[in-house]
């Protein structure tokens, strides 16, 4: 509920971003919410039926639904990079995919948003391979700080490369120092609509 | 990260993941900002300035971020204190 009100006061103090934002990316985040559910009956329903069969088939249904949420999610927040067909009514539509290329006619998955998926989930692959190794002992710990090792330099190489890409497709986002200066002044210096 | 989970050091590890997840997420907005949903021509970009609401709902917007913020840390706080310190792999289950 907490997590939903904070989400809710950003959308009523931006209400254009977030209709248009919420409309244009419709299908995908539906999409999220039902990998999401899929990871939930995943954990949910696997104690409950002790059947090496079920057990099975609801691990299959975690791991992908898993990795896919996490990909899809960052995929999402990644888009506005390679620019969205806003017109001057602030609507848009993109299809979930067409050429899988940056251009002038981008789906909401190309290479360079899937690229991003990838980094972010290589990213909370590691991460959670470390939260196992905190919160266990013994033998389980130390195969997930193995893993965590091991998978370690995935997430740094594709960074590496997701930066490069964000550079070739979208130079103008890489002056981030300015942007953190003008982000932090904003609320002191402007009077406009912000409360004073 | 990596030489904190070589050395076995798992809480130096998992903080140091946390802080590339936390950066990945800031550098995203802040490469971004102020634009929330940049269009392919200029002008039609929805930024924060042109997408906020008015006065009154930008400060109620503040108080209610401010609330939800205290209750969101406040959950977080005691849920993770509550299942503090390593678990147990046999016994007790969901």
């Amino acid at each position: 509920m907490d997590s939903r009100l904070l989400v809710d006061c950003l959308h009523f103090a931006f209400p254009q971003l977030y209709a248009s934002s919420f409309s244009g990316f419709y299908l995908p985040r539906m999409m999220v919410l039902w990998l999401l559910m899929l990871r939930a009956i995943g954990i949910e329903f696997r104690v409950h039926i002790p059947n090496p069969v079920w057990e099975s088939f609801f691990d299959a249904n975690l791991f992908p639904g898993q990795c896919a949420a996490g990909d899809f999610l960052w995929s999402c927040l990644r888009q506005p990079d390679p620019r969205s067909a806003l017109g001057p009514d602030g609507y848009f539509f993109e299809p979930l995919w067409t050429n899988w290329r940056v251009g002038p006619n981008p789906g909401i998955l190309d290479w360079c948003t899937v690229l991003a998926g990838l980094v972010a989930l290589a990213a909370i692959a590691v991460h959670g391979a470390l939260y196992v190794a905190v919160k266990t002992e013994a033998a389980l710990a130390a195969r997930a700080c193995g893993l965590a090792v091991t998978v370690s330099p995935v997430p740094s190489l594709l960074t590496v490369a997701s930066l490069a890409a964000t550079a070739l497709v979208r130079p103008t986002v890489m002056n981030i120092t300015g942007n953190i200066r003008s982000a932090f002044s904003c609320p002191l210096s402007s009077s406009g609509h912000w409360p004073p | 990260m990596i030489w904190a989970a070589s050395k076995a050091k798992e809480k130096l590890a998992f903080l140091a993941s946390g802080l590339y997840l936390t950066g990945m997420l800031g550098g995203a907005a802040f490469a971004l900002y102020p634009t929330g949903l940049p269009a392919r021509v200029g002008a039609y970009s929805l930024t924060i300035r042109n997408t906020a609401a008015g006065h009154h709902g930008l400060w109620v917007g503040l108080v209610g971020w401010i609330f939800g913020l205290t209750l969101a840390l406040a959950c977080f706080f005691f849920i993770y204190r509550r299942f503090k310190g390593k678990v147990q792999v046999e016994g007790e289950g969901y």
